[in-house]
This record gives C-alpha cells, sequence and structure tokens, in this order.
C-alpha cells in the first residue's frame, strides 16, 4: 500500500468532513498523519472548521425575489425567441456580407429552417391558419408552434385554430389580437380584441385554464365556450359545461351551458375601469421603443439597487423621474419593463411603510393584466398587507385571487386565504378553502388545519 | 452531495428532458429545485454584491437556453453550477468582490460595547465573507465550491474547466491564507467557535 504524501492529505480533508474517502484510503490518511504531527494539527483544524464555514450559509432569496427573478428568466426566454435568428445572423455574416447578402442568408436559414439550437416555444401550434396571421413582426403559417408571450394578430377576415399541448383547440376569428401565457398545465390567454371560442378538455387538478381580456378573466374546468372582446367590455358565452367569470373587483359569476356573461351589462356596479390595454411586446413598437426598453431596464436595475440597500424614497423618486421622463413616449407604452417597474413601485411603497398606496398599486397589476406570475406576486404582497392590518376579508380575497394562478405561491395563497377567511368570521369560505386545499395538497404543511377546519364544520 | 435536500437524480433527469422539449412548467420546476443552491455559490464568490440576483437570473438564462448543449455526462446541479460560476466569474473580472475587510470587521468590533445587536449566525457569516473577499478570484472559487459546497477536486476541476492539479494548488493556498489569518487574530476563531456551539 502506497503511502500519502502532505498534500495528498491535504487533498484528501473534505472527503473526510463528508465520509467520503473509501477504507483503503481512509488507514493511508490516517497511517499518516499519525506519523505527522503539521497534518494532524491542520486536519483537526479543518475537521472542525469546514462545517462551521459551511453553516455560515448567506440567506436564501426571499419568495419575492425568487418570482422576480422566474418572471425576468422566462422574459428574456421569449425574447431570445424572437431575437435568436437576426442574433446568429449578425454573429456569422455580418462582417463579410453587406445588407443584400443578409437578406439572401436570411432567406437560406429559413428555408433550411435554421442551424443548431431550436429555440423554446410554447405549448400551442397552428393547426388551420387562413388569411394575414402574425406572430411578432413575422406573418405564421400553418403547424408552426406559437411561442409563449409573442403577440398574435389577426386581420379582418382571418381565421386560426390552434391546438394546445394539454388537448384544448382555440379558434379565433380576425380582426383579433391575444398572447398565449404561462404554460400547457397553467394556460393563460390574454385576449386584446376579438373572439375567441374554446373547446378545453377536462382539466387535471392543479391544471388551469383561463382567457382574460382587459375587464374580466374566465376560470375553466372542462367546457366549450366563447369570449369576445372589444373596447365596450367583454361578453363570455357557454355552450357546455360551467366557467368561472372573475370581474377585477374579485367578484365571480358562475356561468353554465346556455348561459352568458355580458360584462357591460355588470359595469353599473363596478367602480370606474383603470386597466389599459395589454401590453404589446417590444417587437410591436417602433424603432424607438428600444431604446426606450433598455432605459427602462437601466432604471429598474437601480431602482433594485436602492432598495436593497433600504432607500425607499430615493427608489420612488427614480421611479417618479422615470415616469416623467416616459410620459411623452406614449407610442412605446405598456411593455413588460414597465409591468417590471410597476411592481418596483408597489414594492417600493411597501417598504416606506405607504402599505395603502403599496396595496392599491399591487392590486392595479392585476387589473393590469401584468404576466401571471408577477399577478400572483403581487396579489400575495397585497394580501399579506391587508393581513397584517387587519383587514382580513381582504386579506382573505386577495390570497384567493393569489391562488388562482398555479405559481411558486399558490399553495401559500391557498393557505393564506384559507386562514385569513376563517380569521375573518367567514366559515363557509373557510371550510370550502381547506376542502380546495386538501384535494390539491393532502400532504401538504397546511392539511393538519385544514382538516380541522373541514371537521369542525356541519355536515355537508 | 453538495446539496442532499436536492431531489433525487432521477426525478432532475426528468425535468431536464421535459425542459429539452420546452416545457416551461419544466423550467419552472428546475428554476424553484435549484435557486437556492445557485444563489448560494453565486453569493459566497462575490459577497453581499446589489447584483446577484442579476447574476443568478442570467446563469439560468444562459443555461436554459443551452439545454440542448447539456450531454448528460455530469449531474445537471453541475453543469447548472459550472454556468453560474462562468458566468460570475465574468463578472469578477470586471469588479473586485465586495465586503466588509477582516480589520474593519474585527478590530472596532473587539473594542465596541454592543455586538448583541448582531446574532452570532451573522456575526460569523460576516467574518466568512470578509475572509473569502480576500481571496483571489480563482481561489475563492475553488475554495468555496470543494470546501463550502463539497465537490470533489475532480468536479472543481470540470467546473472551472481547470486541472486537478491547478485546483489543488488553489484550494492550498486559500487554506493557508486563512490560516493565516484566523493565527493573527484570535477573535475570529472565538466567532467561529461560539457558531459551531463549541468552545
Amino acid at each position: 500500500m502506497t503511502g500519502l504524501r502532505c498534500a495528498d492529505v491535504e487533498a484528501r480533508f473534505v472527503d473526510v468532513v463528508d465520509g467520503r474517502l473509501d477504507p483503503a484510503d481512509s488507514v493511508r490518511f490516517h497511517s499518516h498523519i499519525e506519523g505527522c504531527a503539521a497534518c494532524r494539527e491542520r486536519a483537526a483544524l479543518w475537521r472542525a472548521l469546514a462545517p462551521r464555514l459551511r453553516d455560515a450559509e448567506p440567506p436564501g432569496p426571499d419568495p419575492m425575489a425568487t418570482r422576480r427573478m422566474q418572471v425576468e428568466i422566462e422574459r428574456r426566454l421569449a425574447g431570445a425567441v424572437a431575437a435568436a435568428p437576426a442574433r446568429r445572423w449578425r454573429l456569422w455574416w455580418a462582417p463579410t456580407f453587406g445588407l443584400v447578402a443578409a437578406a439572401a442568408v436570411v432567406a437560406i436559414w429559413i428555408r433550411v429552417g435554421g442551424p443548431q439550437r431550436a429555440p423554446i416555444v410554447g405549448y400551442a401550434a397552428f393547426r388551420t391558419l387562413s388569411g394575414d396571421v402574425r406572430v411578432g413582426d413575422q406573418p405564421s403559417q400553418a403547424a408552426a408552434r406559437v411561442p409563449v408571450g409573442a403577440p398574435i394578430a389577426l386581420s379582418a377576415g382571418a381565421v386560426v385554430e390552434l391546438a394546445l399541448d394539454g388537448g384544448a383547440a382555440l379558434r379565433v376569428d380576425g380582426p383579433a389580437r391575444l398572447t398565449l401565457e404561462g404554460s400547457a398545465r397553467d394556460v393563460a390567454v390574454r385576449l386584446g380584441d376579438g373572439k375567441l371560442g374554446a373547446k378545453v378538455t377536462h382539466r387535471q387538478p392543479g391544471e388551469t385554464f383561463a382567457v382574460i381580456t382587459r375587464d374580466l378573466r374566465v376560470d375553466v374546468r372542462g367546457t366549450a365556450f366563447s369570449v369576445v372582446a372589444s373596447g365596450a367590455g367583454s361578453r363570455v358565452d357557454v355552450s357546455e359545461g360551467q366557467v368561472a367569470v372573475v370581474l377585477p373587483d374579485g367578484r365571480t359569476n358562475l356561468v353554465s351551458a346556455g348561459g352568458a356573461f355580458d360584462s357591460s351589462a355588470a359595469a353599473e356596479d363596478e367602480e370606474p375601469a383603470t386597466a389599459p390595454v395589454p401590453a404589446p411586446a417590444d417587437s410591436d413598437r417602433g424603432p424607438g421603443c428600444a431604446e426606450v426598453a433598455r432605459s427602462c431596464q437601466a432604471t429598474a436595475r437601480a431602482v433594485r439597487a436602492s432598495m436593497r440597500g433600504g432607500d425607499s424614497e430615493r427608489a420612488l423618486r427614480m421611479l417618479a423621474d422615470a415616469r416623467r421622463a416616459r410620459s411623452g413616449d406614449a407610442s412605446c407604452g405598456g411593455s413588460a419593463c414597465d409591468d417590471e417597474l410597476r411592481y418596483l413601485h408597489a414594492e417600493a411603497l411597501n417598504q416606506a411603510g405607504r402599505f395603502d398606496d403599496a396595496v392599491a398599486s399591487y392590486r392595479a397589476l392585476d387589473r393590469r393584466g401584468a404576466p401571471a406570475a408577477m399577478r400572483q406576486n403581487a396579489l400575495y404582497a397585497a394580501a399579506q398587507i391587508e393581513r397584517r392590518q387587519g383587514h382580513l376579508a381582504a386579506a382573505a380575497a386577495d390570497f384567493e385571487r393569489a391562488a388562482a394562478a398555479h405559481g411558486a405561491l399558490h399553495e401559500e395563497a391557498l393557505v393564506g386565504a384559507m386562514e385569513s377567511a376563517r380569521a375573518a368570521g367567514d366559515a363557509p369560505r373557510a371550510r370550502a378553502l381547506a376542502a380546495r386545499y386538501l384535494e390539491e395538497f393532502p400532504r401538504g404543511l397546511g392539511a393538519p388545519a385544514a382538516r380541522k377546519l373541514v371537521g369542525d364544520g356541519p355536515p355537508r | 452531495m453538495p446539496n442532499p435536500s436536492r431531489p433525487p437524480a432521477p426525478q432532475v433527469a426528468a425535468l431536464v428532458d421535459r425542459a429539452r422539449r420546452r416545457d416551461p412548467a419544466a423550467f419552472r420546476d428546475l428554476f424553484q429545485t435549484h435557486v437556492g443552491s445557485v444563489h448560494r455559490v453565486v453569493r459566497r464568490m462575490v459577497g453581499p454584491r446589489d447584483d446577484v440576483e442579476d447574476l443568478v437570473q442570467t446563469a439560468f438564462f444562459e443555461a436554459f437556453r443551452s439545454l440542448p448543449d447539456f450531454r448528460g455526462d455530469a449531474l445537471f446541479s453541475t453543469w447548472l453550477t459550472r454556468i453560474a460560476v462562468r458566468v460570475t466569474m465574468r463578472s469578477v473580472r470586471r469588479r473586485l468582490p465586495r465586503a466588509a475587510s477582516l480589520d474593519d470587521v474585527f478590530e472596532p468590533a473587539s473594542a465596541a460595547p454592543g455586538p448583541e445587536q448582531v446574532t452570532a449566525a451573522r456575526e460569523t457569516l460576516t467574518l466568512v465573507e470578509a475572509l473569502l473577499a480576500e481571496l483571489r478570484p480563482k481561489r475563492r472559487a475553488a475554495f468555496v465550491l470543494h470546501v463550502l459546497e463539497g465537490y470533489s477536486m475532480e468536479e472543481v476541476a470540470a467546473i472551472l474547466s481547470a486541472s486537478t492539479a491547478a485546483v489543488k494548488v488553489r484550494v492550498h493556498d486559500a487554506r493557508r491564507h486563512i490560516e493565516r489569518r484566523l493565527k493573527q487574530n484570535p477573535a475570529m476563531v472565538a466567532v467561529l467557535n461560539r457558531s459551531g456551539g463549541e468552545s
């Protein structure tokens, strides 16, 4: 058996700590340190020191930061899909050829289907397509995949049928504008304008399907229905099954087969609507908008840095300056970065202790139709503030709306809704939420409390 | 064994397969599963800088975009760590790690009356970050990955695209530096011992 040198012994300090030495190595290691006082002393030091250094673990990202990162990654991935072909071309050929040659190369790229790495695309494909249909800036064709987050525009007379990976089918009649968001398990179709018909196969527990217009949200489990959205409001017609129509103030209307819901008829009871038109992607906007978007991202970074340093007032000042600077850029309004700034504004208000303003800002993000993960984050934050302030019914409503999406905070939001409803004295609601929790998370951390709530209630 | 709380490898492999087929839910699950460990590695490599989140999200973005290049020769977590380290080292070259200097942390603190305000854990973290901040970037990366994260020398070599011999030298140099600093300042040893619950 060959002996070890001091350097070999040192290279095994961590293996000793982690118990990774095999028996032969262990014998050699210990026989060396028995005869070498220096190694013996260092081995003892690092055996004690390594676990302590490891235990000094930096704090992990909080749920808000995690969601923020996830939203940003999804946004960058969606952006990479749109930008990938042009960028690859520039990297390979731009230094050699001029603009005319570039057009030819791009044409070849498109014909061949592009080299290398396939872009990340969404959970749906065009089954049939007629008329002028564009995804982003590009005309589309049958069988093409539809990237998540890319704006789809249909001219008058155009019709598309979309097949979703989860088994649903959509038909959209132009003129229309829509965007697919979420995932195959958590479908969200954002309908700006136009008519959409949907045939949705039964969703599994934990799966959702929603159509969102500027003034309502249609939540579905398995049904056939149509939605018409326009500037005047939205109308939902159900031909099979049942859907839940959720209004911006949280009111929910169940609509069964043969029934319809018209938001303009329901508007009499509502507050004045403040929701703007859903955000178009950068590619939909003018050429100067790229610069505006870069400036927006720089502002967002600076605001985040200020907030991490605890200077929320400075963050709010920067956001106000950015808003003033952008007030003349109406043509570039409504970018994804705008949503990020609005979210940061709500967080800065929260950090500054202006809780009522923060709650209003968080809720405005939901009404505005920010990305699903951001809306969930915002509603969850609003609910936490409401709960701290003792507004338990409002907290329960916000938690419940946050739980409507199946993001990272879904389970926590459901528990929050259940507990807040119970604390607010709304026992039937609390029991219903507890039953829903147990159906989705029978072994979840909140299951014992949920069982107690369900068990406490009268026979159902 | 760097992260015993991570889900079993087959479960991660299934997620990676789904992500390769561009399932957005798989991306989300992979992110949720690994964000804690990637954040920890990045934070240990750069200290309490204000762009840790940016580095973490860049690492995930680059990893997800490069998934077709992931051949499965290494664990996904190791491959992801390699990308995170590369992203972080790129940033470190542009900007030195920031942490309170050891002298700032200890000499005034030993004379200061109010250490009660700071928990022992936070004090230890400050000490460890200050110690790490004194290491050169390559030594720091090797030390963090091997000693703190528990990767083997060979894994660290693969992550850093270096030879195993080079990694051993970097870890040795880092250890010697830390040993020297602890000898110079016994207060540091006291802080570490307190956090370990032993004397």
